[in-house]
């Protein structure tokens, strides 16, 4: 297939990363809240993977901090959890995204990370695994099929030739 | 759409989340599955959003050096993709050169993030004869963690014409005419008011078309040549009979009249004039396009001339002792030996008891089986091109492309085509200079060139015909040659 010469990581100058770089400042300082020095330690952590790869890494280290923190579902979890969904929709701001873009970020977020915190209260997690993971896969499903319809039809084609006349 | 590896790890690590949480215990874990899956979407999103706008920008192109091209020549491809306002994504496209195609490198042209315009040019060989359609340009989109592929029609083609004999004269008695380039006989140019060029003089010009201010400054005879604004209708009656398609020397008669032929539609396409083409087999007429200016008919045309010759294999030309038609003008064709053995008056049809008899005898008869064949099959050629003709309407140039191998047949069928007050031109193959072991006895092969020439002169002389022999051009001259030290000899 075709070489595509485009870096994998979307990595970006610090000084355009700087509603994500708040955030995550203030990331720090919450993990501090919770855990005092250890939390400000796992705090700087997942600042530092934030900044060499790139935002879900960061979640994904922030979530397993977090749970190597606070060893029982607290309210202070919800916080950090708002922390990193503000993270999320920072970096479609990030990205330049349209209103939509940002919009469908937000709605994500929300309606993922409350299912999420409704399965974390009523203790059904294999549940609610299942219906975050499903309902990740649907609406990917769907993104992917109105993609199909948009795309496709606007590429222009036109063929040229130096010399129409004939070579004799 | 399509996830890179990128994003199935993101993916993955999502789903890990999951499984740790359900294995754990610990559903704080499912934050982070559903914020990446968050992510994911909204970057999903995103994607598809730069897709729509950056393809509806986008301009994807092939362009050649030539549309038109000889067998194994060079001609360059390049693949350009261009954008209205520089893109959000990167841009892949590759082009799909046709199969057979030699080509140095993949035509593939990348656009980076930010960019606007990418070209990619690859030398391409053509070896292959015939027409080679490009194949869809394949567009990949992509922003690392998602990719879109897309391909776009193409509608470019290249032309590669077969490669022909290696010199082509066309001319009168040796002379090269003014044809071989695409010109006109020059008693039928130059009618229109308009000046178009000034050119050196070429045996056959008429002396009215002399530029005497260019020739004075020059030293050189120049003439004038005058726009042609004509609309002369005309129809390319091509020889395919097997005497055409013998091959003696490598290159067919039919291969060398194919080039004039050619000449004379490029010609036509030049002035604009309607042309069309007849094929003859040897079972009638073949191939029928109707005379018509448009660039259609006018590709039509080139493209069935360039086909000619490019199926079966050509039969091999037999010794210069071999006449499998029967040649019916006198001294004409037919090896002086045999000639002075046949009777004054012998006639297929005699009493068999008068018959002669013996292996020679029986080898004539054969012949002249063969001969009677071939006058029917002519009589019903003629009669289908006659009708053709009647069915074309105003024909006013009528070219002929054919060898001398039957002149009763040439005469009928110049005859057919001189009705209606047409002009004709026959371009004429010496079958002489096409045999293989020809050149042994040049002294026989000259004898039958001048019996050549002298058809070729009974042809011309007649009103509103023109006659040109087309030949290769160095067996042409070395016959030539041996002619002009003939007449040397004879002088001393």
């Amino acid at each position: 297939m075709i070489a595509v010469r485009e870096s994998i990581r979307n990595r970006r100058p610090l000084r355009r990363r700087w509603l994500e770089a708040t955030v995550v400042a203030a990331l720090v300082a919450a993990f501090g809240l919770v855990g005092g020095a250890v939390g400000v330690g796992l705090g700087i952590l997942v600042a530092g993977v934030w900044y060499v790869s790139d935002v879900p890494y960061a979640v994904a280290a922030a979530t397993i901090c977090l749970v190597v923190l606070v060893p029982e579902f607290e309210p202070a979890v919800v916080g950090v959890a708002v922390l990193l969904g503000i993270l999320v929709v920072s970096t479609t701001v990030t990205w330049g995204g349209s209103a939509r873009v940002i919009a469908m970020s937000v709605f994500a977020s929300l309606a993922f990370g409350g299912l999420a915190s409704v399965g974390a209260t009523r203790g059904r997690v294999w549940l609610t695994a299942a219906a975050i993971l499903g309902g990740i896969g649907l609406v990917g499903y769907v993104l992917h099929g109105v993609a199909c319809l948009e795309v496709g039809d606007g590429i222009e084609q036109s063929s040229e030739t130096e010399d129409a006349s004939a070579t004799r | 759409m399509r996830p890179t590896p990128t994003l199935w790890a993101t993916a993955l690590l999502a789903t890990v989340l999951a499984a740790c949480a359900i294995v754990f215990a610990r559903p704080e874990l499912l934050f982070g599955t559903a914020l990446i899956g968050a992510w994911i979407l909204a970057r999903q999103y995103r994607f598809s959003e730069l897709c729509t706008a950056t393809t509806s920008s986008l301009t994807v192109s092939y362009s050649t050096e030539d549309a038109r091209v000889r067998a194994g020549d060079r001609a360059s491809a390049a693949l350009t993709v261009r954008a209205a306002e520089p893109v959000p994504l990167a841009v892949s496209a590759e082009g799909r050169v046709p199969p057979g195609v030699r080509r140095d490198g993949p035509l593939v042209a990348s656009l980076e993030r930010g960019d606007r315009r990418t070209e990619r040019a690859i030398e391409a060989t053509w070896p292959v004869a015939g027409r080679h359609r490009f194949g869809p340009v394949t567009v990949e989109l992509t922003d690392g963690w998602f990719r879109e592929t897309i391909a776009v029609a193409s509608s470019l083609s290249v032309t590669v014409e077969p490669r022909g004999p290696p010199a082509v004269h066309v001319g009168t008695g040796g002379t090269r005419a003014t044809t071989t380039r695409g010109g006109r006989p020059s008693r039928w140019v130059g009618s229109g008011p308009e000046f178009d060029s000034v050119r050196e003089y070429s045996p056959g010009d008429s002396v009215g078309l002399i530029d005497w201010n260019a020739t004075a400054r020059l030293s050189r005879t120049y003439v004038r040549d005058l726009e042609r604004n004509s609309n002369r209708p005309t129809l390319l009656v091509v020889d395919l009979r097997t005497s055409c398609r013998t091959a003696g020397i490598g290159s067919t008669p039919q291969e060398y009249l194919r080039e004039a032929a050619l000449s004379v539609s490029t010609d036509a396409r030049r002035f604009g004039d309607p042309i069309g083409l007849v094929t003859l087999d040897d079972d009638g007429v073949g191939t029928r396009i109707d005379p018509a200016a448009s660039a259609r008919v006018h590709r039509r045309v080139r493209r069935r001339l360039l086909e000619l010759g490019t199926t079966d294999p050509p039969p091999v030309r037999r010794s210069s002792n071999y006449d499998p038609f029967g040649r019916s003008a006198a001294g004409y064709g037919l090896p002086t030996v045999a000639r002075s053995r046949i009777p004054a008056d012998y006639s297929p049809s005699d009493d068999p008891a008068t018959e002669p008899t013996g292996a020679f005898v029986e080898s004539l008869r054969s012949f002249s089986r063969v001969h009677a064949d071939r006058a029917t099959a002519a009589d019903s050629r003629e009669g289908e091109l006659n009708g053709v003709l009647r069915t074309l309407g105003d024909v006013r140039l009528a070219v002929l492309c054919t060898d001398d191998s039957s002149p009763r047949s040439l005469w009928k069928s110049v005859t057919t085509l001189r009705a209606r007050d047409r002009r004709v031109l026959v371009l004429l193959a010496p079958t002489v200079l096409f045999e293989g072991d020809g050149l042994a006895d040049l002294e026989g092969t000259y004898d039958r060139y001048v019996a050549f020439e002298e058809l070729r002169r009974d042809l011309d002389r007649c009103g509103g015909v023109r006659a040109l022999e087309v030949a290769p051009d160095d067996r042409l001259s070395t016959v030539l040659a041996t002619g002009r030290d003939r007449s040397r000899g004879d002088r001393r």
